[in-house]
């Protein structure tokens, strides 16, 4: 008695795993996509590293969607999650991206700046006194 | 039952050895980029998500630990180092933009400063115009007061003239001066080494009428050529000083009386405005 519980026990579990009807994940589809489209806008296919992450994430979108059409709504719950996550990283790394030409073009803005105020000091020290 | 026995002892070895065994790739990438990301910028610059990432770390160690290596364990291994990766890039981009408004304040602090030293320096120069021009007032107003001890002073436009009449510092008809005049001579070179170093110092001989005009002009040459020896003998220095013979050319007086004639017999020193001196003050007023 005490060894078909032993056995029971991991089978049960398995079934109530398996069988357990998974919602198809709608929501989390439609969330994933709209973050594929927020990489595109952001300009992650101009980016290099942000576009692998990008075709990462519109190859798991569709992943997805294969598994909700054979119903495992399960594994389909699991890929959209990937692929959110994979779009959100593409807008991060093209917003990285962004932020680093935002901050070289400043960085050469003040150069020039520094310059031409050094260059009017020096004007100012060596304009002729009378 | 011994045969049970012996299966259910199998099954729980296999059972620990599964819980053994080691963690499938995926899932050490994803601690390795948890640990890289939470000992880097992203602790101070992207707490939240490396929290999120610490929390999808956690799902995926017990989703191992429950189901083993199952494709949901993969997967929550793979959102997990998705999410360490994404700490680590919110930090740079943290960094960055913190670095650009900090070269920006900067910046602004350092044309504040320069604006300041500008006006500062612009502020100095002004003071000092101002007390070189009052120098020069008094200077000036020394050598008038000097001047008009020894002789008749008139303010014209040509400049300071000190007007000397011939009969106190020479003969008739000479050029030598007389030693009585020596004194009074030094006086004026004194009083003018008073004034502008700058102005330069016009020495005007004059005759009355009577004899020709060229020895009249000659005369007078001569005579404010003495004047300037004496001067230059008194400590002017010679660049300053220049003469003109204008004979009986130039008379202030009626060469009919004798007191016409002697008022035109003489020698005017004149103190020329220093024409730099007067670009200095136009230009500061």
């Amino acid at each position: 008695m005490r060894n078909i519980t032993c056995w029971l026990v991991p089978v049960l579990s398995a079934a109530s795993v398996g069988c357990a009807s998974h919602p198809p994940p709608t929501d989390h589809l439609a969330t994933a996509i709209a973050a594929v489209h927020g990489a595109q806008v952001a300009g992650a296919a101009q980016v290099p590293k942000a576009a692998l992450q990008l075709k990462l994430a519109e190859e798991q979108v569709a992943q997805a969607r294969k598994m909700m059409e054979r119903g495992d709504n399960e594994r389909a719950d699991y890929m959209t999650l990937r692929a959110f996550n994979d779009a959100a990283l593409a807008v991060a790394l093209a917003r990285e991206q962004e932020t680093r030409v935002q901050a070289e073009n400043a960085r050469k803005e003040q150069a020039e700046k520094n310059a031409k105020n050094e260059n009017s000091a020096r004007e100012a020290q060596s304009s002729p006194q009378p | 039952m011994y045969q049970l026995k012996r299966s259910a002892c199998f099954s729980l070895i296999l059972a620990a050895a599964g819980c053994a065994s080691s963690p499938p790739a995926h899932l050490v990438d994803a601690r390795a980029a948890y640990q890289r990301a939470s000992q880097g910028p992203a602790r101070e610059l992207a707490p939240a998500q490396l929290h999120a990432a610490r929390v999808s770390l956690d799902l995926a160690e017990k989703t191992f630990d429950d189901e083993g290596e199952s494709d949901n364990a993969r997967d929550r291994a793979y959102v997990a180092m998705r999410k360490a990766e994404l700490a680590e890039v919110q930090a740079r981009i943290t960094e960055e933009t913190r670095q650009v408004a900090q070269a920006e304040q900067r910046g602004e602090m350092a044309a504040e400063q320069q604006h300041a030293a500008t006006q500062e320096e612009l502020e100095k120069t002004r003071e000092q115009l101002n007390a070189e021009i009052q120098r020069r007032q008094e200077a000036e107003q020394a050598q008038q007061r000097a001047l008009e001890a020894l002789g008749n002073v008139k303010q014209e436009t040509r400049g300071t003239v000190l007007t000397i009449p011939g009969s106190v510092i020479f003969a008739s008809g000479k050029a030598e001066l007389l030693p009585a005049s020596r004194n009074r001579l030094a006086q004026v070179a004194q009083a003018l080494k008073q004034g502008d170093p700058n102005s330069k110092i016009l020495i005007e001989g004059h005759t009355d009428a009577t004899g020709s005009a060229e020895k009249n002009e000659q005369l007078s040459l001569q005579r404010a050529e003495s004047v300037r020896a004496a001067l230059l003998a008194g400590g002017v220095p010679a660049d300053r000083v220049s003469v003109a013979g204008y004979g009986e050319s130039r008379p202030v007086a009626d060469n009919g009386s004798p007191a016409g004639r002697a008022t035109n017999r003489r020698v005017e020193i004149v103190v020329q405005p220093n024409t730099n001196q007067q670009q200095t003050r136009s230009s500061s007023l």
